[in-house]
């Protein structure tokens, strides 16, 4: 019963066993004997509750940590971690890290070893990602790893995938190759001119708006997949609709996923602060209401119902990531982060001075696989365990106690509610529940959503 | 550096990527040329703007040759491609 939960939803109990692929909207009273029923083993009889009794009676096995024999899942390469932006929010830009380039025979090196991986696994699909800094700052590299990606994937007879997260701010020439080549493109943008020229100047300080908003433009007619991924602030929490209205009237992008600001020492000095976590969740929906209408995906990533997983981003997936200086890591995000919150997210190194070799420590593969939702106690009682997993490794420091739940906990507690009514088409109650600060706050202040745990006062 | 190294693509040429192969069109004459395999890259990476130079070590990296051996097969496909009047001699205006 560890895996069915039980979420007050105003005067009724949201039952959802995301494993059984179920939910299901009860009276209270009606919760407690399912919990009875299924703690007891005892017949439920026929009709509605048996029928449902029946269903969370059924085996299910939790999505487990990776295992066995290392198989790279994913390529990732990050050309530099510079960028020719400076974003007011962005802990890149003091970094030491930012002065490595990756060189082209390290790129050559890095994808001819994945492809041998993909070869000798006989996985049938291939896929790299570029990340930063800003990866187009480095672009011989891109077009040396997309070519030679493409050679050997014909050669293996494998399928083959890209994805970059960029700036968006490459040359027009560009951004047509990109459009042409690159099956993802995930481009920061965080709203019309005056949002995104204060959040994302150029290093001079002029604004990046007009290179964006052309390339925008111009992805959004191309065949690849576009999404944008925007910054939301306390500033700009309330502008979430009419971002997400914007969006959609000046482009065509397949997903917009907004992401609350992760303040850094950069973005305090700038003045920009995360947003209130109930503003951002009232706002994430209302904007989602104005995506979907327009056939537009929203995403908060930790609040993606369809996800079963032990971890939310590459690390524990065994996805390797090469950073310019030839460490191999399973994180994006800059060293110094991790090892500043006293994490070792390395996996090994390629040595240049040996043509290239890998070398992966099977020891460190071992404590990476670790990072996943089962070692995540705190994370033990939650409804969304196997969607957000704990969120990111590094940068979510999750509570001590259970429910002591930080502003990333309460907007993904109070999304992924939403969009299991949504998906349940109750969102004539999802809408009633949102204008119910007191039903809302009991939907979120649960120490365990564990149908196991609620007491008899349910 | 060859005379033919220092070339910029005809601004007359539209082209394509199909399949591995560079589909170009001479938007004035409608001459047709289909470039596959190292031409197609060679063509591409040279539309992208790559210097003499870089284009070498390029494709030298990608398709296993020395720079030496990169740099003449270059210097004869782009000749091949300045007669053919695909490429233009950078100095040179498109109307030559």
């Amino acid at each position: 019963m560890r895996n069915i939960f039980a979420v007050p939803i105003r005067d009724q109990i949201l039952i959802y066993a995301p494993l059984h692929n179920l939910a299901a909207l009860v009276s209270p009273t009606l919760a407690l004997r399912l919990r009875d029923l299924l703690a007891s083993g005892e017949p439920a009889g026929d009709g509605p509750l048996g029928e449902l009794v029946d269903l969370l009676r059924d085996e299910v096995t939790e999505p487990a940590p990776l295992q066995g024999e290392f198989v790279p899942s994913a390529l990732g390469l990050l050309p530099t971690r510079g960028c020719n932006l400076a974003c007011r929010y962005c802990g890149f830009i003091a970094s030491e890290e930012t002065q490595f380039v990756m060189s082209l025979e390290m790129a050559r090196d890095a994808v001819n070893w994945y492809m041998d991986q993909v070869q000798r696994s006989g996985a049938p699909h291939a896929e790299i990602h570029f990340f930063g800094g800003e990866p187009f700052c480095v672009e011989a590299v891109i077009d040396l790893a997309v070519h030679l990606a493409q050679r050997r994937a014909a050669e293996i007879g494998c399928t083959l995938r890209f994805e970059v997260a960029t700036n968006g701010t490459f040359s027009e020439a560009r951004c047509y190759w990109t459009a042409d080549n690159l099956d993802t493109v995930v481009l920061s943008f965080d709203g019309p001119a005056d949002v995104q020229n204060l959040h994302r100047p150029y290093k001079d300080g002029s604004g990046s708006f007009d290179a964006i908003a052309r390339n925008a433009r111009i992805l959004s007619e191309g065949a690849n997949s576009v999404y944008f991924r925007a910054c939301i602030t306390e500033a700009t929490v309330g502008r979430m609709p009419e971002i997400a209205t914007w969006f959609c009237q000046e482009f065509r992008p397949d997903a917009v996923s907004f992401e609350p600001l992760q303040p850094t020492p950069w973005s305090d000095n700038a003045g920009l602060v995360p947003p209130d976590p109930w503003a951002f969740a009232h706002n994430f929906i209302a904007a989602a209401q104005i995506l979907e209408a327009h056939g537009v995906r929203p995403v908060y990533a930790p609040a993606e119902i369809g996800a079963r997983q032990v971890t939310f981003c590459p690390v524990g997936k065994d996805f390797v990531i090469v950073a310019p200086d030839g460490v191999l890591t399973a994180c994006y995000l800059l060293r110094g982060e991790w090892e500043a919150r006293g994490l070792d997210l390395r996996l090994g190194r390629m040595n240049t001075d040996q043509n290239g070799a890998v070398q992966i420590d099977p020891e460190a593969v071992e404590s990476i696989r670790g990072f996943n939702v089962h070692n995540k106690l705190f994370c033990a009682g939650c409804f969304a365990r196997w969607h957000c997993a704990g969120g990111c490794h590094v940068n979510h420091i999750l509570g001590s106690q259970p429910g002591d739940y930080d502003r990333l906990c309460i907007q993904a507690r109070i999304i992924a509610l939403y969009n299991i009514l949504h998906a349940m088409h109750h969102d004539e109650l999802a809408h009633t529940w949102l204008q119910d600060h007191a039903a809302l706050a009991r939907s979120v202040w649960q120490a365990s959503d564990r149908l196991a745990d609620r007491d008899g006062t349910l | 550096m060859s005379t033919a190294a220092r070339v910029r693509c005809a601004p007359g040429i539209v082209w394509v990527k199909d399949t591995g192969r560079a589909l170009l069109v001479d938007g004035e004459t409608g001459r047709l040329w289909a470039l596959q395999d190292a031409d197609a890259l060679t063509w591409e990476l040279l539309s992208m703007g790559y210097k003499y130079t870089d284009l070498v070590r390029m494709l030298a990296l990608l398709l296993t040759l020395s720079e030496d051996e990169t740099s003449a097969v270059l210097d004869d496909t782009l000749a091949r491609w300045q007669a053919a009047g695909i490429v233009l001699a950078a100095g040179d205006s498109a109307h030559g």
